[in-house]
């Protein structure tokens, strides 16, 4: 009797289990209505889950997310125009300082620029093409040349371009002679990461630590992996030997915020120019029901020492193209780090 | 994990292998060629929370085969699929396509033989691999779609006269019920996946608690003269819940097929009888 008593209990135990493992894998996918309402709400959610920077906003400048659904919720009305739905969702995704945020819709794209909108620009096409001349070389997404004191420049303009190991060993050979390198990445707005790294890997004879990564795992605002450590490794062709001065605006963003990450942590790399615009987030996608796109930053990244580079990178030296130079054609930025070379 | 990922790949495996073994010996094979189309519905929240609906176009290669085993209660079907899908989002401003290739290995015992029916019942090695791409997303454009899973398998066959026409009604379920899948994590990119091989836990044991999926194909055989066509209804149900991302897919298919009725002789063993199944 005793025995059976077990053996019932068991079963029941058993069957719950399996009761409730099956419905454990049904779980419901939340969906939102395509109204104004309906379209708020998943915005909002779609952040609040899987945006990967709320809690360090929060730190950094007091973001606080539940706080920007109370403050926009009243903006909303299930009468109102795409128009102002979609201005309204452009200033919620405001608050969170990120230019890797965009509201995707057929009329306009909404974005946060003010990284490097409200600073000054620190580079001019017009005057870095007194310096690039007509006669430079184009290998895929690099331009260069030799300056007249025998210093090589080269200038990326996007890491969306492909930098083969082909186009960096002509690249790199044609400069060999040279006493320094200058690499500008201003206004180089990003692009592949790979590509950042291909380039930065000419410049290290050995693997180096250059930063972390992780991921979230989960919807709660400190749902994260353990930070995975990012090594930069050295090419197996040829490699600089020389002093390379890396030069950076506002506008050095994402991918190009981290080329600079990397080269910083190399010896013979100086950094020069204004803070780099940031962006360490790496985007991913989602959708709105009304079919708008939307994008945020998933990932983190980090430095060697474990901080955030999303706000930007200090250079080593700070200069500012100054308006006596623009007025003379001079790139203030590109003549430091000459002088800087010529040392 | 990663042993137990291991040991279910070596039982799937195993069953592939001495499942293979089985047919080198005389037997009776039907082959059929199959091609259709159909409707397709996807969720995939790795690359957006919306539904995409859509069609997709199927090619599928099956065989049945009976073994040498001398009960004669013993079969084999091998089961391949390609298709593709083609899939827009409810507002039609995302797109996505996809493509798959499925591959399932079955060993039938046939517990009931009438004149009329038979039943058919037994475990089945699947294998799934392809892709999904989102045209408009970043860094999450695309989603991987590996697995590997044991299965039951049952197949009912009913078959009749009509007009003085052979014919006969087929019914096949297929439910996985171990198995070991990829997916990445909730946020996590195929960047660091794949790039700076940060893979750690995308390897997920699966079961029904977080795979629930079910395939079910219900087929009509008519006879004309020596020619046999097979028209194949099938829908596939798939619901994996890993890593915090949810894969739904909802396929119906309506295709056509035509079945060659084989007889293999090995080496130098006497035909057998022909044995309907």
């Amino acid at each position: 009797m005793v025995n059976c008593k077990i053996v019932n209990k068991r079963n029941r135990v058993f069957l719950l289990t399996s009761i409730l493992l099956f419905l454990s894998s049904c779980t419901k996918v939340e969906t939102y209505e395509d109204t104004p309402t309906g379209n708020f709400e998943a915005l909002w959610h779609i952040i609040d889950e899987n945006y990967c920077f709320l809690d360090y906003k929060a730190e950094e400048y007091g973001l606080d997310w539940a706080a920007v659904y109370r403050k926009y919720k009243p903006r909303i009305a299930d009468g109102m125009s795409d128009a102002g739905l979609f201005e309204v969702l452009g200033d919620m995704l405001d608050e969170l300082r990120d230019g890797h945020v965009n509201l995707y819709a057929a009329h306009d794209v909404a974005r946060y620029w003010d990284f490097r909108e409200g600073y000054a620009t620190n580079f001019s096409e017009e005057i870095q093409a007194r310096y690039l001349g007509t006669d430079y070389k184009i290998a895929s997404g690099l331009r260069y040349t030799i300056l007249p004191d025998n210093i090589g420049y080269i200038y990326v303009p996007s890491f969306s371009n492909s930098i083969g190991e082909g186009n960096l060993d002509e690249c790199l050979a044609a400069l060999a002679l040279c006493r320094g390198l200058i690499i500008d990445v201003r206004n180089n707005g990003g692009g592949n990461l790979s590509y950042a790294e291909t380039l930065a890997a000419r410049f290290t004879n050995e693997h180096m630590l250059t930063g972390y990564v992780c991921h979230k795992t989960g919807p709660g605002h400190s749902d994260f992996s353990d930070p995975e450590p990012i090594y930069l490794k050295s090419s197996d062709r040829l490699r600089w030997q020389k002093r390379v001065c890396v030069l950076t605006n506002r506008s050095s963003y994402s991918a190009t915020n981290d080329f600079v990450k990397m080269m910083r942590q190399l010896p013979m790399t100086t950094v020069v120019g204004d803070r780099t615009g940031g962006g360490s987030g790496l985007p991913f996608s989602s959708e709105l029901p009304c079919g708008w796109s939307v994008r945020f930053s998933a990932c983190p990244s980090f430095d060697a020492g474990m901080q955030h580079t999303e706000f930007g990178i200090e250079p080593d030296v700070k200069v500012e193209t100054t308006d006596e130079d623009r007025a003379r054609g001079v790139d203030t930025i590109i003549e430091k780090a000459r002088e800087l070379l010529a040392k | 994990m990663k042993r137990h990922v291991i040991s279910i790949l070596i039982i799937i495996g195993t069953i592939f292998f001495t499942s293979a073994q089985s047919l080198d010996a005389t037997r009776f094979e039907e082959r059929t060629f199959s091609l259709g189309g159909g409707l397709t519905a996807l969720l995939d929240t790795y690359l957006s929370p919306l539904t995409y609906k859509g069609g997709h176009v199927v090619m599928q290669d099956e065989r049945f085969a009976q073994t040498t085993a001398p009960s004669g209660r013993w079969f084999t079907q091998s089961f391949f699929s390609l298709h593709g899908d083609y899939t827009l989002a409810a507002e039609g401003q995302g797109l996505t396509v996809g493509g798959m290739a499925d591959y399932a290995y079955t060993y039938y015992y046939r517990p009931i033989r009438t004149e009329r029916w038979s039943l058919y019942v037994g475990p089945q090695g699947q294998l799934r691999i392809g892709g999904i791409y989102n045209l408009r997303n970043s860094n999450n454009p695309a989603q991987l779609k590996l697995g590997a899973n044991l299965a039951a398998s049952t197949m009912g066959k009913y078959s009749f006269t009509l007009w003085n026409v052979p014919m006969s009604l087929r019914l096949q379920a297929d439910v996985p019920l171990l198995g070991a899948a990829f997916a990445p994590d909730y946020g996590q990119s195929y960047y660091e996946i794949f790039y700076l091989g940060h893979e750690e836990g995308c390897v997920h044991v699966t079961s029904p608690h977080n795979n629930l999926s079910l395939r079910t194909g219900l087929s009509y055989d008519v006879q004309f003269r020596s020619c046999t066509v097979r028209l194949t209804w099938v829908e596939d149900l798939y619901h994996w819940h890993l890593g915090r991302q949810q894969y739904r897919m909802f396929t119906h298919s309506l295709m056509i097929g035509y079945v060659s009725n084989l007889y293999h002789v090995w080496r130098d063993d006497e035909a057998k009888q022909y044995i309907p199944y």
